[in-house]
């Protein structure tokens, strides 16, 4: 199916063909193997939200089972983690 | 309308806008870690009414805390300067605060209620920078149903999470669903060494708008929780709906760029957090914080029948190896909250072999080697809740203990107030 992916940091798309058996964490190494998004450590992760539906795409479930439909955007946030001293 | 403090000072007691007095008045907010986002959440609740606060966190101010603290006093720990400042800026008359030095899970089963049924908080607002402490309180939150709200921030980055833990919303997603990777983060430790890092660094990601942003929203839901009085599943939803929308969801933001999104938690199947809930149908009693696991023992034959058992909610770490010289050290703290090998400090005893760390999680009279253990050191403390089983009874006990005794409560000297 074909999905957008927003990124982040910049007011960017990338448009993509992707399986709905890809699960988000495959998506997003997806994401960064193809310089889309650059890895992060740290107190930094990437976690995918659907636009349409809000909803957050778990690490280990299929775009499928999460909802994603042909033609949705999928929102990159970069979440942070922890408070500061 | 005003109305007069005990100070003689006169408090405005107009009614802000959604909030009912009363409810303010009334609220009891826990906040774990009183680093930046911890003291600007309690600067909002203080100004806003709230009555009472808890505080926690084991670490003292350091020189580079400045920029972002507004209870900043120089070297003191923060739990007590922090818990001094609500005071100060509170606008509820007859405001009280508490504070604990130290690590929440030192006194984390309290924070979920007390025996005296009125510690328990309306809400647990978690700023704290360790994920084995973030975890920690996601998992005694969820336990209890004690509404947790969590924020962070990292530059002009902002996240806030919020969820109810209701028990008659069995399908809630907790905390930890979907974020697996804090299940094997480390920790970064305490504030000290993280203002040595920040220093060699000579950056820190830490900044005030962020931390008076993030705390300002996480504050706003904890008071939402406050103003929540129903018992009914049908009628919790109304009000939880009305009064903290982000319940449920997790909310980022970009200071900066003004990009956020709102995220809906998905509950995980797979999920590393724990979801159990301890409910008060399953107490069967609560006893006095005994000496000692002998004296304990004995006390529970009562409650549970003969040869009763202690079952801990966290395991214990009774010993482990010196860091230092690798001998026997005496622990006594959850498994969770260690965040390093302990020191013996030169007092390990020259014949005590070095062995391999002692984790308990089950508790009896087998245990001869512990019967005369204070129960403190066994991770057992007032306010403390445990299974308890034994012949006639299985359920759980508290041990007695309530915020007020087991808290220091925070005074102003006469200049201050």
């Amino acid at each position: 199916m074909d999905v957008k992916f927003a990124s982040p940091t910049s007011p960017t798309t990338l448009s993509a063909d992707v399986d709905d058996a890809l699960t988000g964490s495959q998506a997003i190494e997806e994401l960064i193997a193809h310089s889309f998004l650059v890895p992060v450590t740290g107190r930094r992760e990437y976690a995918l939200v659907n636009a349409r539906t809000k909803d957050v795409i778990l690490p280990g479930t299929s775009l499928h089972d999460a909802g994603v439909r042909d033609g949705d955007v999928i929102e990159v946030v970069q979440a942070v983690e922890g408070a500061q001293s | 309308m005003t109305a007069t403090s005990t100070d003689g000072s006169f408090l405005s007691r107009e009614r802000l806008a959604g909030y009912d007095p009363k409810a303010l008045a009334e609220a009891r907010i826990v906040v774990v870690g009183a680093g930046a986002l911890g003291q600007n959440a309690v600067l909002s609740l203080a100004l806003s009414g709230v009555g009472t606060i808890v505080v926690v966190d084991p670490d003292s101010f350091e020189d580079s805390n400045r920029t972002r603290s507004p209870y900043y006093r120089a070297r003191e720990g923060k739990a007590q300067a922090v818990a001094e400042g609500f005071l100060k800026s509170a606008t509820a008359l007859g405001a009280r605060a508490y504070w604990h030095r130290g690590l929440v899970q030192e006194v984390g089963d309290l924070l979920a209620g007390g025996s005296d049924g009125q510690s328990r908080p309306h809400a647990v607002l978690s700023a704290v920078d360790s994920n084995r402490a973030r975890l920690y309180l996601a998992k005694l939150c969820r336990r209890f149903g004690v509404p947790l709200v969590e924020a962070g921030f990292d530059g002009p980055e902002i996240g806030v999470c919020v969820v109810s833990n209701h028990p008659a919303l069995l399908r809630e997603p907790c905390w930890a669903c979907g974020r697996r990777h804090l299940h094997d983060a480390t920790t970064r430790g305490l504030c000290s060494l993280y203002a040595r890092e920040t220093e060699e660094a000579g950056y820190t990601p830490a900044i005030q708008s962020s931390a008076q942003l993030a705390g300002a929203l996480a504050a706003e839901a904890a008071i939402g929780f406050a103003h929540i009085r129903a018992d009914g599943r049908q009628e919790y939803e109304r009000q939880l709906h009305e009064r903290v929308p982000l319940s449920g969801h997790r909310w980022h933001l970009n200071l900066r760029t003004g990009r956020s999104v709102l995220a809906r938690l998905s509950p995980d199947p797979d999920c590393q957090g724990d979801h159990q809930r301890l409910t008060e149908d399953l107490f069967v009693g609560e006893v006095e914080p005994l000496s000692n696991l002998g004296e304990l023992l004995e006390r529970l034959e009562d409650e549970v029948g003969a040869t009763p058992e202690v079952h801990l909610l966290d395991p214990v770490v009774i010993c482990m190896p010196c860091r230092d010289c690798g001998r026997a050290v005496r622990v006594g703290l959850p498994v969770g909250a260690l965040a390093r090998a302990p020191t013996c400090r030169g007092a390990c005893s020259p014949t005590a072999e070095a062995t391999a760390i002692d984790v308990r999680h089950r508790l009896s009279d087998q245990d001869q080697d512990l019967l005369a253990w204070p129960l403190g050191e066994l991770s057992l403390r007032p306010g403390s809740v445990f299974w308890a089983i034994g012949r006639r009874e299985v359920g759980l006990v508290r041990l007695r203990g309530t915020v007020p005794t087991v808290f220091s409560r925070a005074t102003l000297s006469q200049q201050e107030s």
